[in-house]
């Protein structure tokens, strides 16, 4: 009995392992360094809008104006509700926090907490009123009123044929004057992407 | 001749023991019949203790079916911590699994049902409903918004493998549905509003928009105009009034809040395993099986020993694969009263149609694949018979054979416990306790009434009724 004869069949079972065996593995790369895998909104997207708006939110006219129509004195404002009317659930705060984190690194623009955040600071307040000393209670009514509310929209196209499709994302971003109702400041933010499969 | 009758005693022995080995041809829910009793009959807490002792469902390459049986009877016994522990476990297990070597080897050179279970694409989905539900009962409302989004990177996922191709099961519309529902249950109209529309655009694109046996809900045209009006989204109201002709009127949100209830109906069709008869032929672009109606691809690397083959050798080729076989149904359909309205569940997941639609669409593929395995055994039955004029050749030959017919089985697993179909509808409540009347149609016609009581918090909350029969 030859057994090398059955060499070939075990072989040619073998090479049937067209499967790749594959063990996870993890590499730690720049959260800076852009990388598309599917063509759905990423990191580099966040940053790209997050890049485009705190470079000229701080440097735009409104700021000028309100310095000098207030004597100098920083405006206040809050983030609002970023609308998200595009196909995909995009986390608008990955943005808009870096927005908020320009506002206190330059020291020109005070921030106000608003939404879920506020309610429970809200909440504090009036359970300080029971429960602390009075020394160190914090008063009702006593809040910063904001003088800007931040608001903003993520809009988006997708147009596909078979294995092409084009996604247009334009992110805007809108400041205006909560007393005269007046936008003093739009930034906009548009990223296409051809995806081919 | 005293060696070859010794040979012939290991052959006779080796043989025994591969019968054992292999089960003969009982499938899977032969195997965990017991297990599947117990389940039927709502003797939950003995299915439970019956899966620690089932030994099959223990082996490490049905870890799997193991996590998701005890997620699921744990959430049968009002456990959802417990049953979330394992579904947990599940999930990372879906995720993580990959066809390593060993797996693929005996997968090529036994059978399928020797490879570790990876889950049914429509399990991947279906998880989420009952980890979201677990989450829920808790009080943990955003876990179950980490479940809803977790269903975003299965949907991409899915869309992925199959090239977001409509006539794939690339994505599922009860999955966005849920999504919609437990951003909902956070206070996110936003991404509720998402999650429907996109549900909408799955459906309008499946063909005579039925998406796996599912019509568009009615509810889901409802709830996609209130979360546009909601978000002040006026152009969507208008478009989606006029697409669903309708005039959306806003109504105050009922002072308890809303139930979302789900109905589970029936038990998920179970695998069976059929014949099919093929024959070697060798095309312009290369060898393919064939069985008169069916033309099948080879799949594997044409080596030196396919150049003399003699395809008259492999005439017929007899392999077996899956079949999805309906569990019958004891109930038809149910409608919900409460606080003096009626409304009709309806349904939003087939899990039958969805299971035998997937089953068919990767035919294909998988009886290339199955084809390929069997070759290989019979090529390697062949080569070592040779002339057949050598007696322990030929001993050894009629082994492989042997082996290659007890071995040849389809993979018949799968999560059987999950429903036949699910249905839903939104029910407004009052503030404190609500009494709903859950009337279930018996296919002979009568009813069934079930009470659910339900907190009326203000807010979103959520129930499962399943009739697992």
């Amino acid at each position: 009995m030859r057994f090398k004869n059955l060499i070939i069949p075990v072989a040619f079972a073998t090479s049937m392992m067209f499967v790749s065996s594959c063990s996870r593995k993890v590499t730690r790369i720049d959260p800076n360094q852009q990388v598309d895998l599917s063509g759905n909104w990423n990191n580099t997207d966040a940053r790209q809008v997050a890049e485009e708006m705190t470079g000229t939110i701080l440097n735009a006219t409104w700021l000028i104006n309100h310095l000098s129509d207030h004597a100098g004195k920083k405006p206040v404002v809050i983030v609002g509700m970023v609308y998200n009317k595009s196909h995909e659930h995009i986390e608008a705060e990955i943005f808009t926090k870096e927005v908020e984190r320009s506002f206190i690194q330059s020291e020109k623009v005070r921030l106000v907490q608003g939404g879920k955040k506020r309610e429970e600071i809200r909440g504090e307040r009036a359970d300080q009123q029971t429960n602390s000393s009075t020394s160190s209670m914090k008063k009702f009514g006593l809040e910063n009123g904001a003088d800007y509310m931040l608001q903003g929209s993520i809009n988006s196209i997708v147009d596909a044929i078979n294995r092409k499709k084009v996604v247009y994302y334009q992110v805007n971003l809108e400041l205006t004057n909560i007393q005269t109702n007046e936008v003093v400041w739009i930034g906009e933010k548009k990223i296409a992407k051809y995806v081919k499969n | 001749m005293i060696i070859i009758n010794r040979l012939k005693l290991v052959q006779a022995s080796v043989l025994m023991g591969l019968m054992l080995f292999l089960f003969g041809c009982s499938t899977y829910n032969q195997q965990i019949a017991h297990y599947y009793a117990h389940v039927k009959d709502g003797n939950y807490a003995a299915a439970n203790k019956d899966l620690d002792h089932n030994k099959l469902l223990k082996k490490d390459r049905n870890r799997l079916l193991y996590f998701l049986e005890k997620g699921k009877t744990y959430h049968m016994l009002h456990q959802p911590d417990s049953s979330n522990l394992y579904l947990n476990k599940a999930d990372e297990y879906m995720e993580e699994v990959r066809a390593d070597a060993k797996d693929v080897a005996v997968g090529t050179l036994v059978n399928p049902m020797m490879e570790k279970y990876k889950g049914e694409d429509f399990e991947k989905f279906i998880i989420h409903y009952y980890k979201a539900l677990n989450y829920l009962y808790l009080n943990k409302t955003e876990d179950a918004i980490v479940e809803a989004r977790r269903i975003s990177l299965q949907t991409q996922q899915q869309s992925d493998k199959f090239n977001d191709k409509t006539n794939r099961y690339s994505k599922d519309t009860f999955s966005m549905i849920l999504q919609g529902l437990f951003y909902e249950a956070g206070g996110d109209v936003n991404n509720a509003f998402i999650a429907y529309r996109n549900a909408v655009e799955v459906y309008e694109k499946s063909p005579s928009g039925i998406h796996y046996g599912v019509s568009m809900p009615k509810q889901l045209e409802k709830d996609v105009i209130r979360t546009a009006y909601l978000n002040g989204f006026q152009s969507d109201v208008d478009y989606f009034e006029k697409k669903f002709n309708t005039q959306y009127r806003p109504e105050k949100s009922p002072e308890g809040g809303e139930l979302v209830l789900f109905w589970e109906n029936g038990l998920a069709p179970v695998k069976d395993q059929q014949e099919f008869f093929f024959a070697l032929s060798r095309g312009v672009a290369g060898f393919y099986f064939t069985d008169g109606q069916n033309q099948v691809p080879f799949v594997g690397v044409v080596g030196p020993e396919m150049n003399n083959i003699n395809l008259g050798k492999f005439q017929s080729l007899r392999v077996t694969f899956p079949k999805y076989v309906p569990s019958p149904l004891f109930y038809t359909s149910a409608t919900a009263s409460a606080n003096g309205g009626d409304s009709h569940l309806e349904k939003v997941e087939d899990v039958n149609e969805l299971a035998i639609a997937t089953l068919r669409q990767r035919f294909g593929k998988e009886m290339a694949t199955t084809l390929s395995r069997l070759l290989v055994k019979k090529i390697a039955e062949y080569t070592v018979r040779g002339d057949g004029k050598d007696d322990l050749r030929d001993g050894i030959a009629d082994a492989i054979q042997l082996y290659s017919l007890l071995s040849e089985k389809a993979d018949t697993r799968n999560w059987q416990t999950l429903p036949s179909a699910i249905y839903y509808t939104r029910i407004p409540l009052k503030k404190g306790q609500n009494e709903i009347q859950l009337k279930t149609k018996m296919v002979s016609g009568k009813d069934e009434t079930h009470t659910i009581s339900v907190e009326g918090t203000g807010r979103l909350v959520f129930y499962n009724y399943s009739s697992l029969k």
